[in-house]
């Protein structure tokens, strides 16, 4: 454990060594979600409430969403843009070093300039909280923390997917952007306003509306029962298959090369 | 111009060797389109009256921006004339006995449709297939389908006329990628491409309006679908023929005027 | 001690026909092919040796040392280092050995020298005090003082050479494996990294594998060649008796041609 924290401690000395260049990109970043925040905003301003969500209820999912996301980029960079470990050569040296694979990877890459996004979904965040007609009680305090909790574990998830599809091709992986960016995009609405049949896949396949619409359903009020407000935990599950799987990528890697 | 076609031709190949890049983008594209057109869909569902424009109307600007998408990306330059510009190289460049306005610009331009070209096909095609609400319908009519036409070819020319200034403002100063990408959002937002324009705010809408980069987007899309007509029509074309002239004309000027600062330096 | 018996290894490549219309049926189909990578390649080598390997590119060199450093498994055959088998004991065997990539770093790119270092022994697990000793040796004989507090990313190539490979020995490994150690380095900083080389050999008794295409790095520090050809071993001898069996005065890159020549390859 001391290892990776020292590891970490790495990154930020080297992202130190940029002082002006990082604060110029940390703006740059934060503009990159102001976008989609905008377009919201725009949006909700025009219609006031869509499938029966209202603003800053549609700003609570955005905001735990951007968050979750944000914190996987944090620690899952390395999987993130394992195209490029793998291609310059750097997974080769990973696997020359006495010390388990996956936490290497983990830290293979980190852009702190990402907290910026962080920091303004936070902001978003306590707005949402303020505006939208929501009792704070304990219970949903708590389903809030599990919601990012969950939604942070399940984009790892996705980002290690991506990782795995790497060993296997590192063409097309703009089609990996559907999962990852993807299902934070769409993921910034309640996934139910796409349809049923979207619900469906966003439950199923990947559990998105498992860390955001369902339980936001039990923050709203829109349902009582707390089994709800526990489901993403169950989203967070979403981490293991996608752990065997990237065992099953270094294997083949192992007998491929890449 | 037979060298230009000569790199597009190289181009082509060289993205069709990559046929799983291919099919990716195409599949990509795809999906974020139907996802958002079962957005509009939600949003047309909750209050119609608040629609600033028809269903179908939106839908087909959704449809036309994902099959161009790769077309109208402002920072989509070539790396090695940057690095050229800014590693002083240029000044060797300066030799050959062609316009490098234009040398850049039909290079710029073959790239642009080389990317687009593989990808819009199949997009278009799935986009018609799909039924009414979702999927892309054909113009009104078609004085609508060759006011889209020509609005179309001037906001291609526009977006390199823009980019052309990306590499002129190289000369002087090297941007960030923190500067990079708040110019490039900025850009973005206001092409209409993250949102069509006519959803946007009265106010904003008309600053929109009178910047260059609405023209490189959403004016066409929204000539397709027939959204301006008559007068309306004339005087949208108008407004991108105005920002094409000025965009190029000047960078064309001060491109020349860079150049020179680079032989009087000796590069 | 390095023991390779039978090793193969293959690996799928595609091709296609030039042109516009080859590049359009590609994208429906594509043409495979299995690429030998290695044959049927055994060998053993001693603890203290110093062996080149060489042969031209894409011969099959960057495999052999990527089935030995534990990287890639291979499809059939037996390898065993100091009684490990490198791929089924990563963590166990990589310990033991030092790899030094020339066109790849190991070093934290924006941090001092230093830092690197220090991490690396956490990595590495060394304890502080044979760590300090290391160190202290390797700054004296690579001469690493002036670089150490030094972003890699400022330092010249032969500068960062020697910091890599002080990097790669921080963990006292008994075997080393230099994959173009001194590609790219001026003069003075090849002599410095050869001379180091042998040294390390003499006084601590280190295995050296070492590919290179410089005939100069091959002549000042090994007795034994392997040359790899498509994946097969050609040849295996002494340097010395490879020498004499072509007329006196010749170069050692004509050697190399001539060898390249007569095997075909």
């Amino acid at each position: 454990m001391k290892l990776y924290y020292r590891m970490f401690l790495m990154h930020l000395r080297s992202q130190m060594e940029y002082k002006a260049s990082f604060f110029m990109m940390s703006i740059g970043i934060m503009i990159t979600s102001l976008g989609d925040l905008l377009a919201i905003s725009f949006l909700m301003m025009r219609f006031h409430t869509v499938k029966g969500f209202t603003l800053p209820q549609i700003l609570l999912c955005y905001s735990v969403m951007v968050l979750s996301y944000t914190f996987a980029e944090l620690i899952g960079r390395g999987f993130d843009h394992f195209q490029q470990v793998l291609k310059n050569g750097d997974f080769d040296r990973i696997m020359l070093r006495p010390v388990r694979i996956m936490p290497q990877v983990f830290l293979a890459r980190m852009n702190l300039e990402r907290i910026s996004k962080a920091v303004l979904a936070g902001v978003v965040l306590i707005y949402a909280m303020s505006r939208s007609g929501v009792v704070w009680t304990m219970d949903r305090i708590l389903v809030l923390i599990l919601m990012i909790l969950g939604g942070t574990l399940m984009f790892t998830g996705l980002f290690i997917l991506h990782a795995v599809v790497c060993f296997f091709t590192l063409e097309g992986l703009e089609v990996m952007n559907i999962l990852t960016d993807g299902s934070r995009s769409y993921g910034e609405y309640p996934v139910s306003i796409y349809g049923k049949e979207m619900l469906k896949f966003y439950t199923y396949v990947i559990p998105v509306a498992l860390i955001q619409y369902y339980p936001l359903l039990y923050i709203l009020g829109r349902t009582g029962d707390f089994r709800f407000g526990l489901l993403p935990l169950f989203g967070a599950l979403f981490l293991v298959p996608c752990f065997f799987l990237w065992k099953f990528g270094v294997r083949r890697y192992k007998s491929n090369g890449s | 111009m037979r060298a230009a076609l000569g790199m597009l031709r190289m181009r082509f190949i060289y993205s069709l060797q990559y046929r799983a890049a291919a099919w990716a983008g195409v599949m990509t594209q795809v999906f974020w389109g139907f996802m958002e057109t079962l957005l509009y869909k939600a949003f047309y569902a909750s209050n119609a009256a608040a629609f600033p424009m028809t269903l179908p109307q939106v839908t087909c600007y959704i449809w036309l921006r994902q099959a161009f998408f790769a077309m109208f990306i402002l920072w989509s330059v070539d790396g090695d004339i940057l690095d050229m510009i800014i590693n002083g190289n240029v000044g060797y460049e300066i030799i050959r006995p062609t316009d490098l306005y234009w040398m850049w610009f039909t290079r710029n331009l073959g790239s642009r449709l080389s990317k687009v070209a593989l990808r819009c096909g199949p997009v278009f095609l799935v986009a018609f297939l799909l039924p009414a609400p979702f999927g892309l319908s054909l113009p009104p009519n078609w004085v609508t389908f060759f006011a889209f036409l020509l609005s179309f070819v001037m906001a291609v020319l526009l977006i390199i006329g823009l980019c052309m200034w990306i590499y002129i403002l190289s000369f002087y100063t090297i941007a960030s990628r923190g500067v990079q990408s708040i110019v490039g959002l900025t850009a973005e937002f206001l092409s209409g491409s993250l949102l069509p324009i006519p959803f946007m705010p009265e106010g904003f809408q008309k600053v929109a309006y009178l910047l260059p980069f609405a023209q490189t987007q959403a004016v066409p899309y929204l000539m397709y679908s027939g959204y301006y007509s008559g007068r309306e029509m004339v005087m949208n074309l108008g407004v991108q023929l105005f920002w094409l002239i000025v965009v190029i004309g000047s960078g064309h000027a001060v491109m020349k005027r860079a150049l020179l600062k680079v032989t009087v330096q000796g590069g | 001690m390095i023991e390779v018996s039978h090793l193969n290894k293959s690996f799928k490549v595609y091709r296609r026909d030039a042109g516009m219309k080859a590049a359009f049926k590609g994208l429906f189909h594509r043409e495979q092919t299995r690429v030998e990578a290695l044959k049927d390649l055994s060998f053993s080598i001693q603890d203290g040796e110093i062996v080149g390997l060489i042969g031209p590119n894409g011969a099959g060199k960057s495999t052999t040392i990527k089935v030995l450093s534990g990287i890639l498994v291979p499809d059939s055959g037996e390898c065993k280092i100091n009684g490990r088998v490198p791929w089924k004991e990563r963590k166990a065997h990589v310990r033991d050995i030092g790899v030094v990539f020339g066109q790849r770093s190991q070093l934290w790119w924006d941090v001092p020298i230093i830092d690197s270092f220090d991490l690396l022994k956490e990595i590495y697990k060394i304890p502080e005090e044979r760590y300090q000793a290391t160190l202290h040796e390797l700054t004296e004989t690579l001469e690493l003082e002036d670089l150490l507090r030094t972003p890699a990313r400022q330092l010249s190539l032969g500068q960062r050479m020697r910091c890599e490979i002080a990097a790669s020995l921080l963990h006292e490994p008994k075997i080393l494996f230099l994959d173009e150690p001194t590609i790219g380095l001026d003069a003075v900083s090849k002599l410095a990294v050869r001379d180091f080389i042998k040294k390390l050999n003499e006084e601590k008794n280190t295995t050296i594998i070492l590919t290179t295409h410089d005939t100069q790095d091959l002549m000042a520090l090994t007795k034994r060649i392997l040359l790899i050809g498509k994946g097969e071993i050609l040849l295996d001898g002494s340097l010395e008796a490879l020498i004499d069996r072509y007329p006196e005065g010749i170069t050692a890159e004509e050697m190399v041609v001539a060898l390249y020549k007569e095997y075909k390859i």
